[in-house]
Order: structure tokens, then sequence, then C-alpha cells
């Protein structure tokens, strides 16, 4: 049965469609997103809301699903995410190719981290299967795969040990920060851009607040004062964004990684900054309903389908990025790019709900 | 619906076209390339110096180099990448120098993005010189030049106050993108900053627009993707070459910083700091 619409859905919705947005660089919407207001941008949103579903799946202490139920369905979940990204990185080579046949043009070869796939097929390959090799812009599953797998342990230390899970992660999170520790890429050499070992901080956070005790329940009963707190950060960190206005990063004392900015690590000034964010809209949400339903209504299917969504997202940019270069960009085409872009993300939520319906 | 369309339109017509496309490098053979490589080189590098980065390696022995953009790829050489080549070359001519490269690169990376980044790897990396391969990405997304440009001497600037050196290595040739104005804008774009901020540039474009004419005169001329193909191949050898070149030798002619002249010498040939007659930092 279809969920009601909902916080969390459309908030998803919303994420999918800024990174469908953010992933054609240089199109005339993409100053409208809030990633050029804000030190966070859609990844850190779809990722804590991620976590959030997860604890819908994982249900309620007091009403536990089987163990082995609850493995295999987070299991087979990782498995299906696993699957897509394989088969959307495939898509894409493909457009990559056959952008350069038809446009003459080897640079597409070479772009988005491609090149290894193209000019050392047999390492790439392997390493596209073990996730170490990632196309640009096509990062983000694999963390979301990397998160799923450790779903299961989440869930097991959440029934057993609840108050632990989110110092258990804090000290992954600080360990990987004061060390530096990091995934590497294989076999171009280098790091993860999204490093799991941080991220999932994110992950766990969405899990934790979605609950009603511990963490979640206390930030639920004190979200009025959280609010007042956070507006400054958001209103601060936010004229910082805009007008460039950060400290050297060269200047801060050791562990560098503590105080400096950075998405692959999620740095504590982006993560403070991303909670604050999610504390301010948190309140915006029952505003939004009444005065756009209908774009409520809409968004909510896609965050409802976030997966099929994403994954034809991540292939109509990368359409879009080839189609901008070959017409030459300017408004038109952005218009046109961007508007059919979402129009068909709208189609494939619509689809999945439809096909699920005749079932 | 469109994108749709236009994505499987472009497939499909890419599967009517194969046929008579370019196939993927015919492979010519590496010796032949490599000497290529050198004579084309002679036009790639300018007579800047690498102060920082020399003065790292007079005092310390050793030098770090952060290499930020597109991580190049040699794909007929792969035990190792480009930077391992790079690191060797430079320890095999110059003994008793201790070189180590650090790949951050983010292929697919805009100006914009990677100038946001090199500020966070100089502060966790430390490094006496960046190699920083920019443009191609921004090429194809059609950054503005004015706004690439500003990015990029903004970025510099931090840079030289920070005591880092910085080697900037272009856009790559393409014959099909030869008169592409957007395309040739970044490339003057690129220039214009390296002779406003007296750095180095690796003349990737200038090199394998050697190569090409070189096997037009030859009778064999080669394919787009044989020009990327020798491309991958002679990088390694003409950071190596531009980084011997900043850290010890001396041009033969004369002309602004960053411009684009033939010069004395390979790696091999190149004086030591301290020798007298060599490039003083």
């Amino acid at each position: 049965m279809q969920r009601e619409i909902n916080a969390v859905d459309f908030w998803r919705g919303y994420a999918l469609v800024a990174i469908f947005i953010n992933h054609i660089p240089q199109n005339f919407y993409e100053q409208f997103t809030h990633k050029h207001f804000s030190l966070s941008d859609s990844a850190e949103l779809f990722v804590f809301l991620a976590g959030w579903s997860l604890r819908h799946v994982v249900g309620r202490p007091e009403d536990p699903k089987p163990t082995s139920a609850l493995m295999h369905r987070l299991l087979g979940r990782a498995v299906t995410l696993y699957v897509a990204q394989l088969a959307i990185a495939l898509i894409a080579v493909a457009m990559l190719a056959s952008a350069s046949l038809v446009l003459a043009n080897p640079l597409f070869l070479e772009w988005h981290n491609a090149a290894a796939i193209f000019y050392d097929p047999v390492r790439a390959h392997i390493g596209v299967v073990l996730l170490s090799h990632q196309l640009g812009y096509f990062d983000i599953l694999p963390l979301y795969v990397v998160l799923l797998m450790s779903a299961p342990l989440v869930a097991i230390i959440h029934r057993h040990a609840p108050n632990a899970l989110l110092p258990i992660s804090f000290a992954i999170y600080v360990i990987s920060l004061v060390f530096g520790i990091t995934m590497p890429t294989w076999p171009v050499s280098g790091q993860w851009f999204f490093n799991p070992l941080c991220w999932q901080l994110i992950f766990v956070l969405g899990f934790s607040m979605s609950r009603d005790r511990g963490p979640g329940g206390w930030v639920k009963r004190n979200i009025g004062w959280i609010r007042i707190c956070a507006a400054p950060i958001v209103i601060g960190l936010g004229i910082m964004s805009i007008f460039n206005l950060w400290w050297d990063p060269t200047r801060v004392p050791d562990p560098k990684l503590l105080f400096i900015i950075g998405k692959t690590f999620v740095t504590p000034i982006r993560l403070i900054q991303f909670l604050a964010l999610i504390a301010v809209l948190s309140a915006a949400y029952p505003y939004i309903v009444r005065v756009v339903p209908g774009l409520v209504s809409f968004l909510s299917r896609m965050g409802r389908n976030s997966l099929p969504v994403f994954c034809v997202g991540s292939l109509l940019s990368l359409g879009g990025q080839i189609i901008r270069f070959a017409y030459e960009g300017g408004l038109v085409v952005d218009t046109i790019l961007i508007g059919t872009g979402i129009a068909v993300l709208g189609l494939v939520a619509w689809l999945a709900e439809w096909r699920v319906r005749r079932d | 619906m469109r994108c749709v369309a236009t994505v499987f339109g472009l497939l499909g017509w890419a599967l009517i076209s194969g046929a008579a496309a370019e196939s993927l490098p015919s492979g010519a053979p590496q010796s032949v390339i490599q000497k290529q490589c050198a004579e084309a080189a002679e036009v790639g590098f300018g007579p800047v110096t690498l102060a920082h980065a020399a003065k790292a390696l007079r005092e310390r022995k050793r030098l770090k180099v952060l290499a930020i953009g597109a991580t190049p790829l040699n794909e007929r050489d792969q035990k190792q990448g480009h930077y391992a080549r790079v690191e060797k070359v430079l320890e095999t001519n110059f003994k008793g120098v201790d070189v180590e490269i650090i790949d951050r690169g983010v292929s697919g990376e805009m100006a914009r993005d990677g100038a946001a980044r090199i500020k966070t790897e100089v502060a966790l990396v430390e490094p006496d010189l960046v190699f920083w391969q920019v443009g191609v990405a921004d090429a194809l997304a059609l950054t503005p030049a004015n706004e690439f440009k500003q990015t990029l001497s903004r970025t510099v600037v931090w840079l030289q106050e920070h005591n880092v050196d910085v080697v900037l290595i272009g856009l790559k040739y393409q014959r099909s993108l030869s008169s592409n104005e957007g395309f040739q804008k970044l490339r003057r774009a690129i220039r214009d900053v390296v002779r406003e901020h007296a750095i180095l540039r690796v003349g990737h474009y200038e090199s394998i627009e050697a190569i090409d004419r070189m096997r037009r005169q030859e009778g064999e001329a080669a394919s787009e993707l044989d020009l990327t193909d020798a491309g991958s191949v002679c990088l390694a050898d003409f950071l190596s070459r531009a980084l011997a070149v900043g850290l010890f030798g001396r041009s033969k002619g004369g002309g602004a910083p960053g411009e684009i002249l033939p010069i004395a010498g390979t790696a091999k040939d190149a004086k030591p700091i301290d020798t007298p007659g060599a490039t003083k930092p």
C-alpha cells in the first residue's frame, strides 16, 4: 500500500531533484539549489534520510521483526543497490563512448574517470565490480551500498545496545578524521570521493534521530530551542559560503581534518552546518504542504521511489551534460534539459507505483 | 522524455556509425611514440623556475608533490601510473633525490571545485609543488573563459602566497576541437594565467599537436584516438622534463616567463642547482 505523503519522502524527492540539477554543472538552474547558500549539499540530506528510512525497516524495539527476516531484507536491498550501480555505470560508459563517436571527440572517453575503462579495461572492469573504480557523479551509490551492507550491524547494535550505536559511529568518524583513514580507489590511484568511514555517521544520525527514544527523542522534545540555536549557524555559515569568507586551512592546528572544510571526510564544520540546516528546514514542511500541496505530492512520489528515480536521474544528468556540450548550452537548452529531466523523473516515480498497483 | 529519446538516439546512432567510426588506437610501437614525445617535448616548456620546490630539494633532498585534477593514465604501462613514472625518472636522473607524488586527482572535476579542494589538500599534504591538470571538464561543461581564468588566477596566487609552486597541465590537443572557440578560449586563459603569474605549464596541447604534425609529415595521419593514446604515453615524459627544467635547467632562449620556447636539454643533461650556470631559484 502506498505511503501517505510525509516530510521524509518530500525532502528525499527534493534531494533527488537537486542532485540531478547539480550534476549538470554550469547549467543556469544550478545556482538556485541550496548548495550555493550552504556548506552541505543534497548528498548529506540523501544519506541522512536513508538512515532515517532504515529505522522503519528495522522496526520498533517493542515490536521487533525476526532477525533472519531483517537481515535477509537489508542484505537483499544492498544487493539490489549494487546491481543498480553496476547497471548505471555500464550505461554511463556506453553513453560516453557513444558521445565520443557521434561528436568525434575522444575527450569524452576520459571524462568522469572513464579513461581507465577504455584504456586499461582489464583492471578497470575488476575495479568497477569491486566498487573501487567509480565514475564521477556516479559515486554516491557505492557509498550507499557500503552503508546498507553495514546496516545489519547497525540493526543488531540497535536491538541489543541502542544507546551504544551513536557513540560507536562517532568514534569511527573521529578516528578516521584524526588518522586520515580513507578508502583507496583502484586501478586509478586516489580515494573514494565519499569516505564511508565518515559518511556512516550521517547515516547513523538519520537512524538515531528517527527514534522516539535516546538522542532522537531528546531532539524531538527540544526541537524549539534547537532551532533557535541552529538558525544563526545556518545564516552565518550561509553568508560565509556566499562570500567565501573561510579561514586559511593551512593555519589550523593538527589534526587538521577536525577544523577544515571537506566533503570527502564530511568534516565537523560541514556536519554541524548540515544538522543545523535540517533542524531549521524541518520547521518549514508544514507550511510548504499548505502552500504548494501539488509540489509536495510530486516530490514525495519521487522520494517513495528513490532508487529508480536516482538511477534514471544519474543517467539523465550525464545525458544532459553531453547535450549541453553538443548544443553549446544557453538558457533555452538548460530550461529544456532541466524541465524535461524533472518531468521524466516524475514519470519514472509514477510508473514505479503504477506497476505496483497493477500487480 | 526528450532527454531519454536523445540518449537512446545517441546510443543508436553510435551503433549505426560505429563500423565507420574511428577504431581504438591502432597502437604505434611505444618506442616510436616515446621518440616522438622526446621531439615534441622541445616545444612544451618555458624558462620558469620552481623556486620553492628547488629549495625543498636543496635543503631536504626531498620533494613532495600534490597532483590535482584528472589522474593521467598510461594504458601501456600498467604496472605503474604516470606519477610513479615521473617519480622514477626524476629519482633515476638526479641521484639522492627523493620525490613523492601524492595523487588526489578527481576526474571530471572542474576548476572551481578543484580550486576549493586544492586549499584543503595543501593543508593536509603540505606539498612543495602542485601538478594541476585542468581545463578538460570545464571545456566540456562550457565554463566561461573569464570565470575559468579568474578561478585559476586566484588559486595560483593563493598557492604562491603559501610558498607552493604550481605546474599547470593544460588541455589536450584534439584535432576536432582545434577550431572550437570555447576550447581555444580556455586554452588561451591557461596561457594568460601562466604568463601573468610566471608559473610553469606543461604544453601538452602543443606537444601532441607537434606529434600530429610529425605523423602527417611521415605520411601516416594519426586518428584522434591515436593522438589521445600518444598524449597519455607522453604525459609522464613531459611532466618529468618540465620538472627537470623547472628545478635544474635553463632555457636557451630568453623571453617572458612561461612563454613556450624550446628548452636547452632534458633531465639527463640538466645541471644541478648549485652548479655554476644553473638557474638559481
